[in-house]
């Protein structure tokens, strides 16, 4: 008799905590969302195992973005096209992602003729009731101090309403910081890292994801 | 001196109620949002 | 007799509290947290935010976050909700809506042969919690600030075994870090294809995950042989409560006009409160177990004080009675 009247007092609750999750919300439209040009066809040489193949864009989204950095300066995204991409997305509050930014550091260097290595900084911009994206500069300040103390070399991006979309709204978004995008030279993310790691760690990650584009035919061609 | 420690609470109820709005009024509500709705390894000591 | 005060459907209040704070199941199939407005509140207790389930968040988790944060070095949002908290029900909240409370009590109903709830060293450690709190809730995210002026939860990252059983676990154990799409569905445009599925990650688990885990097993190993030890010696929630509960508005009464002094009320509790001396302690969680015990109904729980002279003061010394 208690567990029944439990569990109903339990659904009002879920259903409340269901409806309020934001993810859930129908108005974030696919409108946002990369347009594929439809008779287009994919350039890769191996068959990609997706189920959704006939839908993959031929343009590489992330090559379509205009974004800046974190100085301001604008990002030339067209080193996206065709070659793999590592987008670790941060936080300044996240102290393990801190922790792991020299080493990335040190991988972008390293890497960086099979994989172009870039931060995302969705908390360095939010949206306004009417839509629009603006700066929050007390948070792009945060970033500033973070990268000057650590000497980052590599760009952290800011994003844009449709980038922000993603990273926060829909099926992809981010459950926690930092998480890393691996994204194929065509556009489409092949791994999603939820965790940091150390730097030992990374190198056996981006040797068997870049494997891995291989086999799919979306690692760069050297 | 028994009348007021039997009122206390009151005092109490309308103290926080105060440091609440105070609170939300200079914005930390946003802060509490955004620091619980993504994980942080860090912040369960994961890691 | 008749009208004797019972403490009923404290259990009932217990799992509805923590069932529906955690309710949202779609995080334990996702391994996402909850994302929505509701967690802008907190819950009374303590229920960790990264739960999978958690649709409100920690008192004490928001605590730090707001603390350790760069724009703020104080929480009075989530201290004010504390404070009303406290001011309505003290360490009822203990005793009424907190899940990990719950938990300790549940343990500490499986039948071992070794039950000690006093013992040397049991009043100088409850003093413990409240040097956790200064030290891990409000210093350390305070001051150990890093070069963008954020902090660590200092209490969630190095202590908190509610984190590590509700969050904790789950992420580690139960869900995998980086789900699978679903074949079929539409994702965002940015179509994930097949995740290379040996590539799942997961979260290194070091020294750090060692700690918190042999912290939470010994808690909760000692819960079977003593009452709620987190409660009495840890629980920087509970430090801050138990200074609200001499002056709650929902508290316990007692009147020492029907107290036959038999002392049943003192043995029975597991706080190792005697309620016919300080009938609202700080140790007490208002669990209602010497209310339901007392053979003269001497005790009740409830709104404020009782009108007989002497109850407000809640106190009766032995050399009175036996004079």
């Amino acid at each position: 008799m208690s567990l029944l009247l439990a569990l109903c007092l339990m659904l009002p609750v879920a259903a409340l905590a269901e409806k309020a999750d934001p993810t859930n919300t129908p108005e974030v439209t696919a409108e946002v969302t990369a347009e594929p040009t439809t008779e287009a066809e994919t350039e890769t040489e191996t068959e990609p195992e997706t189920e959704s193949e006939a839908d993959a864009p031929a343009v590489n989204y992330f090559a379509t973005l205009k974004l800046k950095d974190l100085y301001g300066n604008d990002f030339d995204a067209s080193v996206f096209d065709g070659k793999p991409a590592m987008l670790n997305i941060w936080t300044d509050w996240c102290g393990y992602c801190l922790e792991e930014m020299p080493a990335l550091n040190r991988l972008a260097e390293t890497y960086k003729d099979k994989i172009t290595l870039v931060g995302l900084y969705p908390e360095g911009v939010t949206v306004t009731q009417e839509g629009a994206v603006e700066l929050v500069q007390d948070k792009i300040d945060a970033g500033l101090a973070i990268y000057e103390d650590l000497g980052i070399t590599y760009p952290t991006l800011v994003p844009d309403q449709t980038l922000l979309y993603h990273m926060y709204y829909s099926d992809l978004r981010v459950g926690g910081y930092p998480t890393t995008w691996f994204v194929g030279g065509d556009g489409m993310i092949y791994h999603i890292e939820g965790t940091a790691h150390s730097e030992e760690d990374w190198i056996t990650l981006i040797d068997a994801v870049l494997d891995y584009m291989e086999e799919q035919g979306v690692a760069a061609v050297p | 001196m028994r009348r007021f420690r039997k009122h206390t609470w009151v005092w109490l109820l309308a103290l926080g109620a105060v440091l609440t709005a105070l609170g939300v009024a200079r914005g930390e509500v946003m802060v509490v949002l955004t620091k619980a709705i993504r994980i942080c390894w860090e912040c369960v000591g994961i890691g | 007799m008749a009208n004797k005060p019972r403490v009923r459907y404290r259990r009932l209040i217990q799992l509805v509290a923590a069932a529906a704070g955690n309710s949202y199941l779609t995080g334990f199939a996702t391994g996402k947290l909850y994302q929505g407005d509701l967690k802008m509140l907190c819950t009374p207790g303590l229920n960790c935010y990264s739960c999978p389930g958690a649709v409100l968040s920690c008192p004490i988790g928001s605590l730090q976050a707001v603390i350790g944060s760069r724009a703020f070095s104080f929480s009075m949002y989530v201290f004010g909700l504390i404070v009303m908290f406290g001011a309505l029900m003290g360490r009822a909240v203990c005793g009424f809506l907190c899940p990990f409370g719950l938990i300790q009590e549940l343990l500490h109903k499986i039948p071992f042969p070794f039950k000690r709830n006093r013992f040397r060293g049991d009043k100088p450690l409850r003093r413990l919690k409240y040097l956790i709190l200064v030290v891990f809730v409000f210093l350390m995210p305070m001051f150990l600030n890093n070069v963008a002026g954020n902090a660590s939860p200092a209490f969630c990252k190095y202590v908190c075994p509610a984190g590590t059983l509700e969050a904790g676990v789950p992420l580690v154990y139960l869900t995998p870090a980086a789900p699978e799409t679903p074949a079929g569905t539409p994702s965002s445009g940015l179509i994930v294809s097949a995740l290379a599925p040996d590539l799942l990650s997961r979260p290194d688990t070091g020294a750090l995950f060692a700690w918190k885990m042999g912290l939470m097993v010994a808690i909760l190993l000692l819960s079977v042989i003593n009452y709620r030890p987190f409660c009495k010696y840890v629980c920087p929630l509970g430090a801050l409560y138990a200074m609200a509960n001499p002056w709650s508005l929902y508290r316990l009464r007692f009147d020492p006009g029907k107290c036959i002094a038999c002392g049943a009320c003192a043995r029975v509790c597991g706080m190792c409160v005697d309620p016919t001396q300080t009938a609202n302690h700080a140790e007490c969680v208002r669990c209602g177990d010497c209310v339901n015990i007392c053979p003269t109904a001497a005790l009740s729980l409830g709104v404020g004080d009782l009108k007989t002279e002497g109850a407000a003061t809640g106190a009766v010394t032995r050399k009175e009675e036996n004079a």
